[in-house]
């Protein structure tokens, strides 16, 4: 099989996959969709949802702020030439974090702070942002799959953090811990466990 | 002259996606000759003594699976360079060497073509013996001249639009075998 046995070869398979771009539209909206009526059916939504809505803003503000750049990032970097976006968007959702945090801490003062940073819930906040992050993160790694990514490890890396704000956005419905020590806390390290995953995925199965 | 012309390229690639196989063809012939002179510019440059043919096919083979992300509103020569270059430095790494190369160094290096009369095997002969028999059927069959999938098709009992399949899936093996090469 010489270069003209192969070129002949794959002359004859015409129909080009679909690319990344095109996957990604296709694989991501249905699983998000999927997470929602799984979360509905099963967690469902805090009863007091009416009361909570201003800690339920809080916690939106930071998990679509960490979902929608890390997505980007994740999609540009899966592309070739590579678009070039500044990753500092990145830091939107740490920084808003950090923010509600100090505020917390300003109003309430350190006296019972590390009570409000452990909650009462940890746990199930660590297992479940993953579990509601799993199934867009495995759509996204199939979009990457189409796509080329310069940096495997890394894409896997960004797809797990917007899989964590994807996951974590449905959690933030149901997770009645409201304080900002708790969520800046725990929510980051459900988000890292995630991108760590994703990272390790990544540098596997994204080579191309 | 074709190879001068990116566009004539970025033209063939834009009819070879609308399912025009002569295009298709015509644009891979064209590549290659191009991708030989580059391949050998960028590995002599490195010093390095890995095989030009293999990554030209590697090359080739990465062309062909990733056009459907090919942008069709930007032009097609650089898209290529960088799936070159992408598959150059990873070619080195593979054979345990770190080699960087700027983007603006692939396209210095491009230059004039090289013609060879008869295409060398490459790896791609060692990557289709470990594909299964079927696999190395249909692959090898349609790398015969005038051979349709119909035809193909016949001689292994299955249908034209089975074969089709089968020949994307095995190319994809191919691809994913030389990835492994030397892991």
């Amino acid at each position: 099989m010489n270069t003209d046995d192969l070129i002949r070869a794959m002359a004859a398979d015409n129909r080009p996959e679909p690319g990344m771009r095109a996957t990604l539209t296709r694989f991501l909206p249905p699983a998000v969709l999927a997470v929602a009526a799984g979360m509905l059916a099963t967690l469902g939504i805090r009863p007091d949802v009416v009361a909570a809505l201003p800690a339920i803003g809080m916690k939106l503000s930071i998990t679509l702020s960490l979902f929608a750049p890390a997505l980007v990032l994740a999609a540009s970097g899966a592309l070739f030439p590579t678009a070039t976006f500044s990753g500092r968007a990145l830091w939107i959702a740490p920084v808003l974090a950090l923010g509600f945090a100090l505020a917390d801490l300003a109003t309430n003062g350190l006296a019972g702070s590390l009570d409000r940073l452990m909650g009462t819930r940890a746990s199930h906040c660590l297992a479940l942002i993953p579990v509601l992050a799993a199934l867009p993160l495995v759509a996204m790694i199939a979009a990457f799959r189409r796509g080329m990514p310069e940096r495997p490890a890394r894409t896997g890396a960004l797809a797990g953090l917007a899989a964590a704000g994807i996951g974590a956005s449905f959690y933030a419905l149901n997770c009645a811990e409201d304080s900002p020590l708790f969520v800046g806390f725990w929510y980051s390290v459900a988000s890292m466990m995630v991108a760590g995953a994703g990272a390790w995925i990544g540098g596997r199965v994204l080579r191309w | 002259m074709a190879e001068n012309g990116s566009d004539v390229w970025g033209d063939w690639m834009r009819l070879a996606l609308r399912g025009d196989a002569a295009a298709y063809r015509q644009l891979l012939h064209a590549l290659t000759p191009a991708l030989r002179a580059l391949v050998r510019r960028a590995v002599s440059s490195a010093g390095s003594m890995a095989d030009t043919e293999d990554i030209v096919q590697e090359i080739l083979l990465a062309v062909h699976l990733k056009r459907g992300n090919w942008d069709q509103s930007l032009p097609f020569r650089p898209w290529v360079y960088g799936v070159a270059r992408h598959k150059i430095i990873d070619a080195h790494r593979r054979r345990g060497r770190h080699v960087s190369m700027p983007i603006e160094d692939i396209e210095a290096m491009a230059g004039a073509s090289v013609e060879v009369d008869h295409a060398p095997p490459g790896e791609a002969e060692r990557w289709l013996n470990r594909l299964g028999p079927r696999d190395q059927a249909i692959v090898r069959g349609m790398a015969i001249e005038e051979h349709s999938a119909a035809e193909v098709g016949r001689r292994l009992d299955m249908q034209e639009g089975a074969v089709r399949v089968a020949l994307h899936r095995a190319l994809k093996k191919l691809a994913a075998l030389a990835l492994q090469e030397g892991r």
